[in-house]
């Protein structure tokens, strides 16, 4: 466990960022971190790297408190959506700066990154596009080698090809050089495969924190004939339902056992695993209440 | 597969030079940019004189390194805090690095000064009577203790530009215009104050009993370690 956050909340005048969020990282771990815009993710972020302070609660990165831990914040990298730099710095005058900050830093490995994503060594940073902002910030990510790494958004104003080089590179240097990576996106159905743990995050809650093997499966969705749906969701947890012309779409919690897929057969409905996106949609939109993942089937 | 285990436990130390590193080597045109304006300044002022038979010419010209470091001090320190601290060092590793490049940098500016005053005096002002590098009677002297007349307000003015880039950082940008209006009243009514109990005679007489070469060099680091505080003050809880 190289992580450990207990009771953390976060206040910045009347609105409340984070309330009472626990949950531990562990060592050699991806991690997504999940939720909503505002939801708390960045603040949480903030707090792990010391870059804010919890208003109550404890926090420990490899059993210290992060706060103006020099020892703490050198084994961690925080690649952030909105990383200043310095009016006249160059992106080679970025990965200068990374180089002499990190020190598990891979020259050789960042300048063969700066190649495969089509960065211009000498553009001054203000000059460069959304996507090759974001591109120089998953360079320092992965070429610092963090044992903590941590993206928030990292992909924004990236084309599909360049993050799914992220994606594949990130998974080639994790198998490489483990660490524990946590993942803050949007884009959770591209990571899917790549997460090992999810963490959601709701106003400020952390409603779901599940390996993400257990987690998928646990909802599906059942479509079919009103009276058909009627029968199949009898004796089970209904999460949601919506109607979709002659059809209805109902949520339920996990019945991906044979006798329900042979009854469901029978009823004429199908059913179809949500993907993780769609869980997280369910859980932070009102759909389904998170507890709903953890009650007993009846 | 390799493990990452970190070579080194980082100490305060190696991440301060880290930075110091940082600052020097990474974009060093910032380093060199005062030592280029100081003498284009020079070169402006030098040919501005050709001609001119007036013995002694003493210019401000080079109070354009002082500004220029006060500058670059403030707007440098406001821009690197959220670099360096987004890159994960610590507040404190990065103000102790800024409070130490500043002081490497204006001992280098000051030698070159001293040096540049020795030249002056041994050209006859760059044969136009001009003092543009040793404009005073205490910048007069070859002892090399001269050094810190120019060394020590160049402190000054960097352990001051960082603490208003602090300041900004902290307060942002219209906040911080609200406190210096609030500070520039509070000031000028305890100048009022001064007056109206007629406390300037004691003042002007007390600096007028202290030697210029105290005041440059001894009294003047007072104040540079109030704003060397004051910084660390501002700086220690603001988020990059």
């Amino acid at each position: 466990m190289i992580v450990s956050v207990k009771d953390v909340t976060k206040r910045f005048g009347r609105v409340v960022a984070l309330d009472g969020v626990s949950f531990t990282l562990r060592e050699n771990a991806i991690y997504g971190l999940l939720g909503r815009n505002g939801a708390g993710k960045t603040t949480l972020m903030q707090i792990l790297t010391g870059q804010q302070l919890p208003t109550a609660g404890t926090v420990e990165v490899f059993g210290a408190r992060p706060y103006e831990n020099d020892a703490v914040l050198a084994r961690t990298c925080f690649v952030r959506e909105a990383q200043r730099y310095p009016d006249d710095y160059r992106v080679k005058h970025a990965l200068r700066a990374a180089a002499l900050l990190f020190p598990n830093w891979d020259e050789a490995y960042a300048q063969s990154l700066v190649d495969e994503f089509g960065l211009p060594r000498s553009r001054p940073i203000k000059k460069l596009s959304r996507g090759m902002l974001s591109a120089v910030g998953v360079v320092v990510g992965l070429a610092s080698r963090a044992p903590l790494t941590l993206f928030d958004e990292p992909y924004l104003g990236l084309d599909a090809a360049a993050r799914q080089l992220f994606y594949d590179r990130l998974l080639a240097d994790y198998a490489e050089h483990p660490r524990t990576v946590v993942l803050s996106t949007h884009l959770i159905d591209e990571v899917a495969d790549l997460v090992e743990h999810v963490l959601v995050i709701d106003q400020g809650r952390l409603i779901v924190d599940e390996e993400a093997d257990q987690l998928r499966g646990q909802m599906v969705t059942v479509t079919g004939p009103p009276a058909a749906v009627d029968a199949f969701v009898a004796g089970r947890t209904e999460l949601h339902r919506t109607t979709i012309g002659p059809l209805v779409r109902s949520t339920l919690r996990g019945v991906a056992d044979a006798d329900s897929r042979a009854e469901a057969e029978r009823l004429g409905v199908t059913i179809t695993p949500l993907s993780l996106q769609q869980m997280v949609v369910s859980l932070t939109t009102g759909a389904a209440r998170p507890d709903m993942l953890k009650e007993t089937p009846q | 597969m390799t493990t990452l285990a970190v070579h080194h436990r980082a100490t305060l130390a190696s991440r301060v030079l880290a930075m110091v590193r940082l600052q020097l080597t990474v974009y060093p045109f910032l380093v060199v940019l005062p030592i280029i304006v100081v003498w284009a300044s020079f070169v402006i002022t030098r040919l501005s004189v050709i001609g001119v038979q007036e013995p002694n010419v003493r210019v401000g010209g080079l109070m354009s390194i002082f500004l220029v470091q006060l500058g670059l001090a403030a707007v440098g320190g406001y821009q690197s805090f959220g670099h360096a601290v987004g890159l994960n060092v610590t507040r404190r590793a990065f103000y102790l690095a800024s409070l130490l490049t500043g002081a490497l940098e204006s001992v280098l500016y000051g030698l070159m000064l001293y040096l540049a005053g020795i030249l002056e005096r041994a050209t006859d002002g760059w044969g136009a009577h001009l003092r543009f590098f040793d404009p005073t009677p205490v910048t007069s002297s070859t002892s090399p203790v001269t050094i810190l007349v120019y060394t020590v307000p160049l402190l000054f003015m960097t352990v001051v530009g960082l603490f208003l880039g602090a300041l900004v950082k902290r307060l942002g940008p219209r906040n911080f215009i609200l406190v210096s209006v609030a500070a520039a009243l509070v000031l000028g009514l305890v100048a009022a104050l001064i007056t109206y109990l007629d406390g300037w005679g004691p003042i002007v007489g007390w600096l007028a009993r202290q030697s210029p070469l105290a005041i440059f060099t001894g009294w003047l680091l007072v104040p540079t370690a109030l704003a060397g505080a004051g910084g660390w003050l501002v700086l220690r809880r603001a988020v990059p």
